[in-house]
């Protein structure tokens, strides 16, 4: 049960149709002071048109978006969220400092806060190197860097990140986690959106999985905990079994008899997706 | 109560001029083409009207040119841009999503076009004083380029109407090339409007460069019922191009 005073967004009974056709059903979430959370569900399951609600760049058909207690259009000129929208590509022709600084000036944050903190996000992202470089001479996935110190920049209270990692190498990777941690650590909450399950159970707090509508939620652990199964992979070369928990014992009794090798695996949050969503899906 | 909209009205400025100082400093990369546009293009003009201009109309050609700058440059440039910006590359919805309105968007944008422009065209008239000897004082070249202000403002929100009214950022941008011919070309801007014959002159006093050509005219010949009558022309256009582009912004909430 949340606390309301620490609920920083709060999407209620939201729908969302383009042309007669529903993309959010009924949508209800909620983020948490200081966590990140995260939205899972394939191609086309109506993530970034639920974001773009809780951002202002699209109006609900039925429903409601509160941000910090107020509507997204005034959340946004009080410069309480920083956004890193899906495709997004920064301004290529500015230098990195300055793009930094035009997004948290966009916030509103007074001039004189702006310096030591857009220096400290940009060496977070590991671009202290770069911070007078044009944009435009970095690569794709050092201009996705660019966006998240932009997002990360002078502590907002609400970050969101739609697609941050897509497309790029697992350093660079590996430094936005970094960086996002860093954020929440920092009091950030964060809504974020990825296809690659292992980066929400890495980061996340808590998990909506939706497609349309959301389908389940939890934390990673709650979620997984739903699979009622372990998997028991042995060396005698067998297929890996999943097995009922109250069965595992004794499965692997007799695996100890048998004197076979063999490891015990819990679902991931991946097998809770491809439950959810079947296996045809865009998980890596 | 006055204190909060007088809050709300320095945020807006606040967040407008950031997207003007930022577009302005990505722009400096540009720097050799707006040197181009702003001595190379006027002297070669000038010197060419000098040497094979009809001197009867020489200074309908000079108000025909101040009008195709300020019109043209923030009408391309305002429509073809933002069209990208907001369909293309995603960068519009960057700068929104993290706390600018459309209209900090659109007017930082058109400040930034205005602010490259406005050199072009002060030396345009200065050069054509010293290039073909039209004899314009102080007060007419000030009051000219006030003028070119409001039609490059009114250019740019006509742009602006296009960029958020049509979906498909292509179809802007060819749209973007093709509105400007019969506009410079159906409107009396390089000529006088008697020239024209009487059924080409009812279609002209519906187009908008006949306006902007009456008030550079009207500037230029310190004539102030010209000029009044092209700004208040121009206001019109101006109008509807704020509600046209207030529609499609509202229709775009809604259609995504």
């Amino acid at each position: 049960m949340q606390n309301p005073s620490d609920t920083i967004v709060e999407v209620k009974g939201l729908w969302k149709s383009f042309n007669g056709v529903v993309v959010n059903e009924d949508i209800n979430i909620h983020v948490n002071e200081g966590e990140i959370t995260s939205i899972l569900g394939p191609n086309g399951a109506g993530k970034t048109t639920l974001l773009r609600q809780i951002y202002g760049e699209l109006m609900p058909n039925k429903g409601k978006v509160l941000i910090v207690g107020v509507n997204p259009s005034k959340a946004k000129d009080s410069g309480v969220m920083s956004v890193v929208p899906q495709e997004a590509t920064p301004f290529q022709l500015l230098k990195v400092t300055e793009h930094v600084e035009m997004l948290v000036r966009l916030r509103g944050v007074p001039k004189g806060m702006v310096k030591d903190c857009v220096k400290e996000a940009i060496d977070l992202v590991g671009l202290r190197d770069y911070r007078n470089k044009l944009i435009d001479e970095l690569s794709g996935g050092m201009k996705r860097l660019v966006l998240v110190a932009s997002a990360i920049a002078c502590g907002p209270r609400l970050i969101i990140l739609d697609e941050p990692t897509v497309g790029i190498d697992a350093q660079n990777r590996r430094s936005i986690w970094e960086a996002i941690r860093s954020a929440r650590d920092n009091g950030s909450s964060m809504i974020l959106t990825t296809h690659y399950i292992h980066e929400a159970e890495e980061l996340s707090d808590r998990v909506y999985l939706m497609n349309r509508r959301i389908l389940m939620e939890g934390s990673p652990s709650e979620l997984r905990r739903k699979l009622p199964w372990v998997e028991v992979r042995s060396d005698d070369g067998d297929k890996p079994i999943r097995v009922p928990w109250d069965d595992a014992i004794n499965v692997i009794n007799d695996l100890i008899k048998r004197r076979i090798r063999f490891e015990v695996k819990e679902p991931s949050l991946e097998d809770v997706f491809i439950e959810v969503f079947g296996g045809g899906h865009e998980a890596e | 109560m006055s204190s909060l909209k007088y809050s709300v009205v320095v945020m807006r400025l606040s967040k407008t001029y950031t997207v003007a100082k930022y577009i302005i400093l990505s722009s400096r990369n540009w720097i050799y083409a707006v040197l181009a546009f702003t001595l190379m293009f006027p002297i070669l003009w000038l010197t060419l009207l000098k040497i094979v201009g009809n001197p009867q109309y020489m200074s309908y050609f000079v108000v025909g040119t101040v009008v195709n700058t300020s019109f043209l440059i923030p009408f391309l440039g305002t429509s073809q841009d933002l069209a990208y910006l907001r369909r293309g590359s995603a960068v519009y919805t960057l700068l929104f999503s993290n706390g600018a309105g459309h209209w900090d968007i659109a007017l930082g944008y058109i400040t930034q076009l205005i602010t490259l422009n406005l050199p072009s065209i002060a030396s345009l008239l200065i050069l054509s004083v010293l290039v073909i000897g039209v004899s314009y004082g102080v007060v007419q070249i000030l009051a000219t380029i006030a003028t070119a202000v409001f039609i490059s403002l009114s250019s740019a929100l006509l742009g602006y109407a296009l960029a958020m009214g049509i979906k498909n950022y292509r179809i802007v941008n060819q749209l973007a090339q093709i509105i400007p011919w019969p506009l410079l070309l159906l409107a009396p801007v390089y000529y006088p409007i008697t020239i024209l014959p009487p059924a080409l002159r009812y279609v002209s006093l519906a187009l908008p460069t006949t306006y902007m050509a009456l008030a550079i005219n009207g500037s230029l010949s310190l004539n102030q019922v010209e000029l009044i009558k092209g700004l208040l022309g121009l206001l019109v256009y101006s109008s509807a191009s704020i509600l046209i582009a207030r529609y499609a912004v509202i229709r775009g909430e809604v259609n995504g």
